[in-house]
C-alpha cells in the first residue's frame, strides 16, 4: 500500500428497533442500550469506557487512535467498548445507538466487514435492529441508511493540502461518488497534520465488495496524485518553497524548546513528507512513532509532568528533540 | 385596547415618540403601525437616516407563517424541512412517515437503494405488517388520524410488495 495510507477501517451503524434514535432518546434507554451491547459481548474481551467517567489522558489516547472525538466527549451517555487488541470498538449513543468500528489488517477489507457484521448479528440477536424492507438498516441520518456500512481510509495528503487542492477534490468526490474527504474530527479547516478521512456517505450498495473496491480505488487514486505532486515538486525542483518548508520543519523540530499541538502537527506533516520523499535521514516508522510519542495522551500520561498546557508544550519539544537527535 | 389610529382594531404595538424631551405614546394595530412606519421611514430617508426595527416587528407574523416546517413526524414530533445530508431523524417512525421522501432522496443520490443479497432475506423486525396493524389500531383509538393514514399507506405498500414477491 502507498505510504500515504495511514489506516483503513470500516464502520457499521445500527439502531435498536424498540428505541427512538439518539437525539430523542431518554437517558434510561441509552443506559439500557449499553447494557444490551455489553451483555451480547460478554466474554469477547471488551473493556467498557463510560464517557462521564473517562479521564482527560485516556480520552486523549482514545481520541488520537480515532476512536473518540469531542462530540462523544460532550455526550455523557456515550460509551465506548474497546476490544483488548484495540482493533475493534463499539461506540454507543453518539448519533447512532451502535457504531461498530473494525480496523482493517493486511488490506483485507472483506474480513473487517465480516467481523463488523458478525458483531452486529451478535448484538442484534436478542434485540433486533431497526430495518425497512426497501431502505435497509435505519440510521439516525437518512444519508447513512441502507447497509449502514462505511469503508474509511485515513490518508496523509500534505502536498495536496499545501497546494490547496483538497477542497476542490472533496467537492468532486461528493458530486460524482457521494464520498466524503474530510479533516480528522476535532481538526479545524486548517487541518495542520494534513490527515484526511476518505469514506462513502451513501451506504445502500447491493454489494459490499463493490463498495470496498470503489473506496479503495479512490484512495489509491488520491495517493497517486499526492505522490505524483511530491515527485514533481520536491524531487525535480531545486528552488522550491515546499522543499524549504520540509527542511525548515526538520530544523525547527530538532531545536524547538516549546511546541504547541497545532505547530507540532504542521511541522510533523512536513517532516513526514520529507521522510516519504527520501529527503530526510528518517524512516517513516520513526516519524509515525513521533506522532504518538509527542501526542497529548503520551505527555499527559507521563507521571512527572504537571497537566497544564504550558508544561506540555515544553515537554513535547523535549520529546521531539530527543527523538530527532536534535540540540539539547 | 383599541388602536389610536383607526379606533377599530385591537392595538398590538406601543409606539413611543420622543420629541424635544417629550414622550408621546400611541397604541396601534399592526396595519396602522405599518402605515406609520412607512411614513416615518420616508421622512427619515429624506434626512439621510435609515430606519430599522419597527418593520421587523410588524412583518413578524408573516415570517413566522413562512417558517412552519414542511413535515412533522407524528410519533416523535420532530419537524423537518427537506431531507438532505444534514437531516437527523428522531425515531424510526420518521422513516415510515416520510418513507417516499427518503427513497426519493436516496434514489437522487445514487439510484434506488439496494441491499447486499445476504441481507435481503432477513426479516424486518421493526416494521412487520402485524406490528404496523397494531400501531394503526392504536393511532385510530388515540384519534391520531395523521399517523393512522401514514401507517395505513405503509401496510398497503407492504401488502403490495408481498404480493409482487409471491407472483414472481
Amino acid at each position: 500500500m502507498p505510504d500515504t495510507i495511514l489506516q483503513t477501517f470500516v464502520l457499521l451503524r445500527r439502531n435498536f428497533a424498540d428505541y427512538s434514535f439518539v437525539p430523542m432518546m431518554l437517558d434510561i434507554d441509552m443506559h439500557s442500550c449499553v447494557e444490551r451491547v455489553e451483555e451480547a459481548l460478554g466474554g469477547q474481551g471488551f473493556s467498557t469506557y463510560h464517557m462521564k467517567d473517562i479521564e482527560e489522558a485516556l480520552f486523549a489516547q482514545l481520541s488520537e487512535k480515532g476512536l473518540l472525538d469531542t462530540r462523544s466527549w460532550k455526550t455523557p451517555s456515550a460509551t465506548l467498548l474497546l476490544r483488548n487488541d484495540g482493533k475493534v470498538s463499539i461506540l454507543c449513543n453518539v448519533e447512532d445507538q451502535v457504531l461498530i468500528r473494525v480496523e482493517v489488517t493486511d488490506d483485507d477489507i472483506q474480513a473487517a466487514i465480516k467481523t463488523a457484521k458478525d458483531l452486529s448479528r451478535l448484538i442484534g440477536g436478542q434485540n433486533p435492529f431497526a430495518r425497512d424492507e426497501r431502505i435497509g438498516w435505519l440510521t439516525a441520518r437518512p444519508l447513512h441508511a441502507g447497509t449502514g456500512l462505511q469503508v474509511c481510509y485515513k490518508l496523509h495528503l500534505p502536498m495536496l493540502a499545501m497546494l490547496q487542492q483538497v477542497r476542490t477534490i472533496a467537492g468532486s468526490l461528493y458530486k460524482e461518488h457521494r464520498f466524503a474527504l474530510t479533516a480528522l474530527p476535532d481538526h479545524d479547516e486548517k487541518n495542520p497534520a494534513a490527515i484526511f478521512i476518505l469514506r462513502n456517505m451513501f451506504t445502500a450498495y447491493d454489494s459490499t465488495q463493490n463498495l470496498a473496491e470503489s473506496v479503495k480505488e479512490l484512495a489509491l487514486s488520491l495517493s497517486a496524485k499526492e505522490i505524483n505532486l511530491r515527485e514533481k515538486i520536491l524531487k525535480r525542483t531545486v528552488r522550491s518553497t515546499y522543499l524549504d518548508q520540509v527542511y525548515r520543519a526538520y530544523g525547527i523540530l530538532r531545536y524547538a524548546r516549546r511546541l504547541n499541538e497545532i505547530e507540532f502537527l504542521d511541522y510533523w506533516s512536513k517532516l513526514r513528507l520529507g521522510a516519504a520523499a527520501g529527503l530526510l535521514p528518517l524512516t517513516l516508522e520513526k516519524v509515525d512513532g513521533l506522532l504518538q510519542k509527542a501526542g497529548k495522551a503520551a505527555l499527559l500520561m507521563a507521571a512527572d509532568i504537571p497537566r497544564d498546557d504550558h508544561t506540555i508544550y515544553f515537554a513535547r519539544a523535549d520529546v521531539v528533540r530527543a527523538e530527532l537527535n536534535g540540540g539539547l | 385596547m383599541l388602536c389610536d389610529g383607526c379606533k377599530k382594531r385591537e392595538a398590538s404595538i406601543m409606539l413611543h415618540m420622543i420629541t424635544n424631551g417629550q414622550v408621546a405614546t400611541r397604541s396601534l394595530c399592526t396595519d396602522c403601525a405599518q402605515k406609520a412606519h412607512s411614513q416615518m421611514s420616508q421622512a427619515f430617508t429624506t434626512m439621510g437616516i435609515q430606519m430599522v426595527g419597527l418593520g421587523s416587528i410588524v412583518d413578524k407574523p408573516q415570517q413566522e407563517e413562512l417558517r412552519l416546517p414542511k413535515m412533522i413526524c407524528s410519533t416523535c414530533r420532530t419537524p423537518y424541512e427537506d431531507i438532505d445530508h444534514d437531516t437527523v431523524f428522531g425515531c424510526l417512525y420518521c422513516y415510515s412517515a416520510f418513507h417516499q421522501q427518503v427513497i426519493d432522496y436516496l434514489s437522487g443520490l445514487r439510484g434506488e437503494p439496494k441491499m447486499p443479497k445476504d441481507e435481503v432475506a432477513q426479516p424486518s423486525p421493526s416494521l412487520t405488517q402485524d406490528e404496523l396493524s397494531e400501531r394503526l389500531q392504536d393511532a385510530v383509538n388515540a384519534e391520531d388520524y395523521e399517523q393512522a393514514a401514514t401507517l395505513r399507506d405503509e401496510i398497503k405498500r407492504m401488502h403490495f410488495n408481498a404480493q409482487e414477491h409471491s407472483d414472481a
